[in-house]
């Protein structure tokens, strides 16, 4: 029997998410009611409010059972269809199927026809799931029939009946130990806490207009939301941070480099926003999640204008495509500014790290102030880019096969700086090569070429005297620095050859102009399955490897699980992501985009 | 090493045990062979071994120094993995995975024995192939001649950088090897002066480590006459390793140290006992075969003096458990739980190795074991035969916390569990609110953290 592979089944949910939303399935959607009988102090609330018109859709679409097939014929998944487990689980179906007269998916969809709501409630440490039937008398006969076979298994163990039957009001209760459950005409109640089943009940009978759909903060919420949204989840951070300001997120503070680097625009969004909210949209072949929340790009602080720009209004680049292209994020962050106001942003640990880097960084800079002459040269628009790299035959090649990292900036004088640089990284490999020589590490050896509009400064790892050609050579052989300069750009990378191909790439560092909604893209990420699949596939035996001993799995298991990895990821084509802001929100996008061409191959 | 006289006769020592009845040839015994020449035994080895006599079960044990081909295979793929990382912490995993899959359990015990011996430690040396190449050469060699691997150990790099003896010129001989071949890898301390100390550091003078290899730089070497127990000559290095290896202290040392490894931490050291089978080992020329078929098969070895005599080392007491329930799990996480109970791999704390016996074991360290077994047992990647606890007890017909405790008790124990005792476990086990497999997995943990399970 195998364990939870918890990566499998994450892409798993990814893909058959993907699979069953994004599907271009029109759906009548309403704005749910359902907030009304969910209480006021309601912290998280989420909604989907037709899952039966996905059901249904998913079940006629070809492209479904396209991807089920699929999915079926992946090893894990093959694995665990024939499992003992699975067996069980599909004979319990075909009971319940037999007692209801009709396929799972029928009642499922009979059951959530109008709509699933999902509630936590802080106040009575409650959590609660609400679902309208089709028509009462499905839903009772769904109940009564699960009760049924819950209630005879029970019996044949010689257990007591899990559910105390009760009445409440009109509505028919049942109680277990640690949650119960309620039916009220064509609804269905699920919660884990008295209090909260009866608030719900309380205001579904009273047929109540207020609730959380009456909270001010819910009210405002709801007006942002997508008209085709197939999920919406609204969360209230006023709440959440009363409840516990002391919370890392709603602090304002990121206290190191690379938390503000990566995330100061976000602290500076919770310390302040009143909700958050989420939803789930179809795209072409795929899935749009967006997260959302109020924001006022006019008054941001003095001490985030290195993160938004001025006015908000700093504007991340295009992402950069190269061949073996496997993520790219471009980045608005102007790390002048960010170094100028330490003091501000970061504790004194981290303050007294930067004084001390700062001085090694001033002395290899031939002195000059790194923030205010070093850093100021280099423009707010960067991109970090990550392409898998090839390796010629001839060479070493390194058994584990990284890909190459590549920084990608503008220089505001090119002219000036570029001199500057480069000296200061031909500098940086004789120390690497000094350092190595007597630690037993191969030598860099450096080369100089020029290219159009720029030149290349590369190094290439010096085989040792006596090496054979060598499929399995060390992990240093994975690294090649470069430094490349293309007109006003800078390319710093781990690898000559993604130096090159950044530098000599037709694109440039372009802005898109700000939509006609003024939003504009602080942060956009790129990310090509495709290559992250290849990638899997090209360190395959040391993932297995490293799976035998981290997972305690035989090697046969781990074979499965990982080729199973590659297997899903093939299902999946391209990612991307995206923060952005506009005038009065602050939004993260995540878009996945599913391979229907079929059985996807390399 | 603690010296003290016994009683015993050595005769009868050092004699094959033969069981008097078949019914004194038990399944606990053949389960206190396994913990000491191997690393426990799951309950198809124990069957095995109960057909087969002491004697035979020795000489199996020590003819059979093939790996079986998938084990090879798995183990040279994770190998790979690990040294492409270039970074010597993931070796001990490694190596866990070798312990917990091995068909030569005595070979594998045998070179865990010599890693102790001829301690090198990752942490200075820093390089996860030096280190991996210096760990073949004790497998290679772990039930070889003893000889010989002295002598591959003196030019191994990993060891030599160890000990500081990467470069050794004739105008500043470095002693720090001639030194630790003498007193600890050798002869043990009290057989030699400080002259022969000197002598044999001159021996080894043009010996050097270039680009990770041996190398003899001959304008390093100090060709002139030297004197090491009273034998005089123009000895190179390899001839001073003879020399020592030539010492009658020699032997005594070696099957000193093997029976306390083996047999008893304390209280075997009479040299009345240890002389016969250096004798023997003398006589074969080093071969290490020969003295362990004695030793493993004797009647000494299956007595009171030895049943439950010794502490378990970490590396026995959490991969033992595994091997005796055909168990896996995160092997990095059990290898940072070895290193906190006082045993990492490939890190012994200095040249001496791990001292063992009663310094395994401390407030600290008794506590920690305790605290590794909860980790284990609670590890989502924690399996037994490839399964849950419960489906593997099922599956060898234990369905019942009682008959759950009698079988622990039996597969994992080295002394008896008390009728008390053993009611006690279940009564508490029964308390516990939770699944079978819940019960199961406490009943487990309450057996391992008994002062029983600590002995070997």
């Amino acid at each position: 029997m195998t364990t939870c592979h918890s990566p499998l089944f994450k892409t798993v949910i990814v893909v058959v998410l993907t699979a069953l939303f994004g599907l271009e399935v029109q759906i009548e959607v309403r704005a749910g009611d359902a907030a009304r009988f969910f209480p006021a102090t309601t912290i998280v609330y989420a909604e989907v409010d037709q899952p039966a018109g996905l059901i249904d859709k998913a079940q006629q679409n070809p492209q479904i059972s396209h991807l089920v097939g699929e999915l079926k014929s992946i090893p894990a998944a093959r694995k665990a269809i024939e499992g003992k487990d699975f067996q069980k689980f599909q004979f319990a179906l075909k009971v319940v199927e037999a007692k209801l007269g009709q396929k799972w998916p029928e009642a499922l969809s009979s059951l959530t026809h109008h709509g699933i709501s999902f509630g936590v409630d802080p106040v009575s440490d409650g959590v609660a799931i609400l679902m309208q039937a089709k028509e009462t008398e499905s839903l009772d006969k769904i109940t009564s029939s699960l009760l049924e076979m819950v209630e005879q298994d029970a019996k044949s163990k010689g257990n007591d009946p899990p559910f105390e039957r009760l009445d409440y009001r009109e509505a028919k209760v049942f109680k277990a130990d640690n949650f119960g459950f309620a039916t009220w005409k064509n609804w269905l109640l699920i919660a884990n806490k008295s209090d909260v089943g009866r608030s719900i009940l309380d205001a579904l009978i009273d047929d109540s207009q207020k609730g959380l759909a009456s909270a001010e903060n819910f009210q405002n919420a709801s007006k942002s939301r997508t008209e085709n949204a197939i999920a919406w989840v609204y969360v209230d951070i006023d709440a959440a941070r009363a409840a516990k300001p002391e919370e890392k997120i709603y602090s304002n503070r990121a206290d190191d480099p690379g938390g503000e680097f990566l995330l100061g625009g976000l602290y500076s969004a919770f310390h302040e926003t009143p909700y958050l909210t989420g939803e789930l949209l179809p795209i072409d072949n795929g899935l749009k999640l967006r997260f959302s929340v109020p924001f006022d790009r006019s008054s941001i602080s003095e001490e985030r204008v290195h993160f938004f720009g001025p006015d908000g209004k700093g504007t991340a680049s295009t992402p950069i495509r190269v061949p073996g292209n496997l993520l790219t994020v471009s980045f608005y962050r102007d790390l002048s500014q960010m170094y100028q106001r330490a003091g501000d942003l970061f504790d004194e640990k981290a303050n007294d790290d930067l004084a001390k880097a700062d001085v090694g960084l001033s002395t290899l800079f031939s002195g000059r102030n790194f923030a205010d002459e070093v850093l100021s040269g280099i423009s707010p628009q960067m991109q970090f880019v990550i392409a898998r790299q090839t390796f010629a035959e001839d060479k070493p090649i390194p058994s584990i096969k990284l890909p190459g990292f590549a920084l990608v900036a503008e220089l505001k004088d090119p002219k000036a700086s570029r001199k500057e640089f480069r000296r200061n990284f031909i500098n940086a490999i004789g120390f690497f090569n000094i350092v190595g020589a007597m630690n037993g590490q191969p030598q860099l050896e450096i080369d100089f070429e020029s290219i159009e509009g720029g030149e290349l400064v590369t190094t290439n790892m010096v085989p040792e005297v006596d090496q054979k050609p060598d499929t399995e050579a060390r992990i240093n052989y994975n690294f090649s620095p470069s430094i490349a300069f293309s007109d006003n750009l800078m390319i710093i990378s781990t690898t000559s050859e993604l130096a090159e191909a950044v530098a000599t790439s037709k694109e440039r560092l372009s802005i898109e102009p700000a939509e006609d909604s003024g939003d504009v893209q602080n942060t956009a990420m790129l990310l090509s399955v495709k290559e992250l699949v290849r990638l899997v596939v090209d360190n395959r035996q040391h993932l297995i490897s490293q799976n035998m001993l981290k997972e305690g799995h035989t090697q046969e298991e781990a074979e499965t699980e990982i080729d199973s990895l590659v297997k899903f990821g093939r299902l999946l084509k391209n990612s991307r992501a995206a923060l952005s802001t506009s005038e009065t929100t602050l939004e993260f996008t995540l878009e996945v985009e599913i391979n229907s061409e079929k059985s996807p191959r390399e | 090493m603690k010296t003290g006289q016994t009683n015993i006769d050595t005769d009868w020592a050092w004699s094959a045990y033969q069981p008097e009845q078949p019914q004194d040839w038990t399944q606990r015994q053949v389960a206190h062979f396994y913990r000491r020449c191997g690393l426990g035994a799951n309950p198809e080895m124990l069957k095995a071994g109960l057909q087969k006599s002491p004697v035979e079960l020795a000489v199996g044990q020590i003819s059979n120094r093939q790996e079986s081909a998938q084990v090879e295979q798995e183990s040279a793929t994770l190998a790979r993995s690990v040294l492409a990382t270039a970074d010597a912490k993931n070796l001990p995993a490694w190596w866990t995975h070798r312990l917990l899959n091995t068909s030569v359990p005595l070979q594998e015990k045998m070179t865990l024995f010599w890693h102790g011996h001829f301690a090198t430690g990752a942490e200075k040396v820093k390089d996860a192939q030096l280190m991996f190449d210096q760990n073949q050469i004790l497998r290679e060699y772990a039930l070889g001649n003893f000889g010989r691997l002295v002598h591959e150990i003196s030019q191994d790099p990993a060891m030599l950088l160890y000990l500081d003896s990467a470069s050794n010129r004739k105008v500043h001989p470095n002693e720090n090897f001639a030194r630790e071949i003498m007193e600890l890898f050798v002869l043990g301390e009290g057989n030699y002066s400080e002259t022969d100390i000197r002598e044999l550091a001159r021996c080894f003078t043009g010996w050097e480590i270039r680009r990770d290899r041996f190398y003899f730089n001959r304008f390093q070497h100090d060709f002139d006459e030297k004197t090491i127990f009273s034998h005089s000559g123009k000895f190179t290095g390899e001839e001073g390793v003879d020399l020592v290896l030539e010492h009658p202290a020699g032997p005594e040392f070696i099957v000193g140290k093997l029976i306390q490894f083996f047999i008893a931490d304390e209280g075997l050291q009479d040299p009345q006992l240890i002389k016969p089978l250096a004798q023997k080992f003398r006589n074969s020329g080093l071969e290490v075969g020969p003295l362990l078929e004695t030793m493993l098969a004797s009647n000494l070895f299956y007595s009171e003096y030895a049943q439950g005599r010794k502490i378990r080392s970490p590396v026995d007491f959490a991969v033992g458990f595994l091997n005796s329930l055909e168990g896996s799990t995160n092997l990095l996480e059990l290898n940072k739980g070895l290193d906190e109970i006082g045993q990492r791999l490939f890190y012994p704390p200095n040249v001496k190795g791990w001292e063992g016996g009663r310094i395994w074991i401390n407030s600290s360290t008794l506590l920690a074991r305790t605290n590794l077994m909860q980790s284990l047992l609670k590890r989502d990647e924690t399996r037994f035969g490839q399964g849950s606890l419960s489906e593997y007890c099922k599956s060898h017909g234990v369905t019942t916390t009682k008959e759950a405790v009698d079988w622990f008790a039996e597969l994992l124990l080295a002394v008896p569990l008390n009728d008390h005792k053993q009611s006690e476990i279940v009564q508490r086990c029964e308390m516990i609110d939770g699944s079978y497999e819940t019960k199961l997995k406490n009943l487990l943990g309450l057996i391992v953290s008994l002062p029983e399970y600590q002995l070997a």
